[in-house]
């Protein structure tokens, strides 16, 4: 069974333009798929449709094979974890530990355990020092931090990321993309990120392109992101390494790996010996 | 006149139990026309800085000049309204900054506060939304029902149409796909040079500092660590590598195939060059 299937869907703000067109996908259990797009494709309409904070026109959302309904929404809103944009948007503590607090006592945590659990994500996020700080003084990229502590802390078992890290510092986000991979695999959770971040993509398992509204690629990021050409049709970049595997090309180099630096480099070293 | 900062602390809180202090005796001057990149680990103190340029928050202690502003620590200051006509500062949380019914009334909120005829405002906001990238079909819909990526560019043409002579962007491109990023860039650099403003961009993105900016703030914990030219940063000092920030993918790409046995020089400007270093080294007798 999937966590995530994904059928027609289609919405509207206003009853006249649809921002969500036909969408189909499936995000498959324990998978890290990210979903990508240019500004206003409907990406973050899709997240809040899943969780049912917008309600969708037409075609069906199945959460573990079940019907995402009013009867259901309370059962699925336990299984599902989400950190939005603006982080802003859901704290509720008036210190960073009760605003982790809440969500586990939301999740019946024994008042015992709690503590523990609350400095062990803080410490996993690097924000130790600020359990006691008030979290809408905190800095947008502390404040995304505490966001994605107080949501893993509940350890869901899909987890929704809305470009959850874009105000972190690069070393920050890396930091913030491990816990999630470390999570991702000792719990198996599935994760659905929506992102404007190429690495995270690359590293992802599967990526789904969302243009106007409508899915137009879904598959892993070796095959979706190595075309520079559609992805700027797209409003989208390409990967730093197509571009310069595009480059070589023209001038009669050609790579195989052009989707990992890593990889490339090493093919590079090798023409570099041979020659 | 000078941008500068003299021996300024900014205590958030101060005498309760939350008490933070956030800026740490800063002393730095910005040069006027160009683009300087405001850089540093989350919490350092970068929108704390940078939102004593318009006064929205004052100094707890030292001085900071803004053109011809000088504010103190602890002074009353008058007629702050004339200094954000020339500074303009666009959020980190643009949605913060939108109000209005329409997005086109949003943009002409400031031209008509600056006394702006209606007939004026209202062409000033379509030059703005022109600019962001923003056709009139959006002018009518409502600011709060678009994407987090198209609410930015509405704050940001909120603030060019204000016509500021010092343009403040708190990370102006988090949250716009690659190519809005791109665009956005391009679109300051033009105002830079072809309008002379004078532009602070806080960001994390370190291939926009490399390609688009001329000087670069380095902050930690509320300090300065350093504050220097572009090129001599990522080229010249071992700074770049002490502030255990990511460097730019082409740096990074370079860092490697150098640790391969590729001479490449400091000199490579953009992917083509990169491409034709590597091919000369490849195909070199």
């Amino acid at each position: 069974m999937n966590p995530i299937e994904i059928k027609n869907l289609n919405f509207s703000y206003d009853q006249t333009q649809d921002v969500v067109k036909d969408v189909s996908f499936v995000v498959k259990k324990g998978s890290y798929t990210t979903l990508i797009g240019h500004n206003g494709s409907g990406k973050s309409t899709i997240a809040k449709l899943i969780i049912g904070l917008l309600e969708k026109e037409k075609g069906s959302i199945l959460i573990d094979g079940e019907e995402l309904s009013l009867e259901t929404i309370e059962g699925i809103r336990r299984k599902i974890g989400i950190v939005f944009q603006n982080p802003d948007n859901q704290f509720i503590g008036a210190t960073v530990r009760d605003d982790i607090a809440f969500g586990l006592e939301n999740h019946q945590v024994e008042p015992s355990e709690m503590d523990v659990i609350i400095e062990n994500y803080a410490k996993e996020v690097g924000m130790s020092e600020y359990l006691d700080h008030e979290p809408t003084r905190l800095s947008g990229g502390q404040k995304q931090r505490v966001a994605i502590a107080g949501i893993l802390s509940m350890k869901p078992e899909i987890l929704i990321l809305d470009e959850a890290t874009s105000m972190l510092d690069p070393e920050g986000k890396e930091d913030i993309n491990n816990l999630v991979k470390q999570l991702h695999k000792e719990n198996n959770m599935t994760i659905l990120s929506i992102t404007h971040d190429v690495e995270e993509v690359l590293k992802s398992d599967h990526v789904i392109v969302m243009y106007e509204g409508r899915i137009v690629k879904d598959g892993p990021p070796s095959e979706v992101m190595k075309n520079e050409e559609e992805l700027v049709r797209l409003k989208l970049a390409a990967p730093y390494s197509v571009r310069l595997a595009n480059e070589l090309k023209k001038l009669g180099i050609s790579v195989k790996q052009e989707w990992d630096m890593e990889g490339m480099v090493d093919e590079l070293c090798q023409l570099l010996l041979n020659k | 006149m000078p941008i500068a900062f003299e021996q300024v602390n900014y205590i958030y809180g101060p005498k309760t139990p939350f008490e933070y202090e956030a800026l740490k005796r800063i002393d730095l001057a910005i040069e006027l026309n160009k683009i300087t990149a405001i850089i540093g680990p989350t919490g350092s103190g970068k929108s704390t800085l940078v939102q004593h340029l318009n006064a929205l928050l004052l100094p707890s202690a030292g001085t900071v000049y803004i053109l011809d502003r000088v504010i103190v620590a602890n002074q009353k200051n008058k007629d702050l309204k004339s200094l954000r006509k020339k500074v303009g500062l666009v959020f980190q949380f643009p949605e913060y900054q939108l109000f209005e019914e329409t997005i086109i009334k949003d943009v002409m909120f400031g031209p008509l506060n600056f006394k702006a005829s209606e007939e004026e405002a209202r062409q000033k906001a379509k030059n703005a939304l022109a600019m962001v990238g923003l056709d009139p079909s959006y002018y009518e819909r409502s600011p709060l029902d678009i994407s987090g990526g198209q609410k930015r560019r509405v704050a940001i043409a909120g603030i060019l149409a204000i016509d500021p002579d010092v343009l403040v962007l708190d990370e102006p491109t988090a949250g716009l796909d690659p190519q809005g990023a791109k665009s956005m860039m391009e679109l300051f650099v033009e105002l830079n040079r072809n309008h002379h403003k004078t532009i602070l961009i806080v960001t994390h993105d370190m291939d926009h500092v490399l390609n688009y900016c001329d000087n670069v703030v380095v902050m930690k914990r509320g300090e300065i660590l350093t504050h220097q030219q572009v090129n001599d940063f990522f080229f010249k000092g071992e700074d770049v590598l002490d502030i255990e920030m990511a460097l730019p993918q082409r740096l990074k790409f370079t860092e490697a195939l150098r640790a391969k046995g590729f001479k490449l020089t400091d000199k490579i400007r953009n992917v083509q060059e990169l491409a034709l270093s590597i091919k000369k080294e490849i195909s070199h007798e």
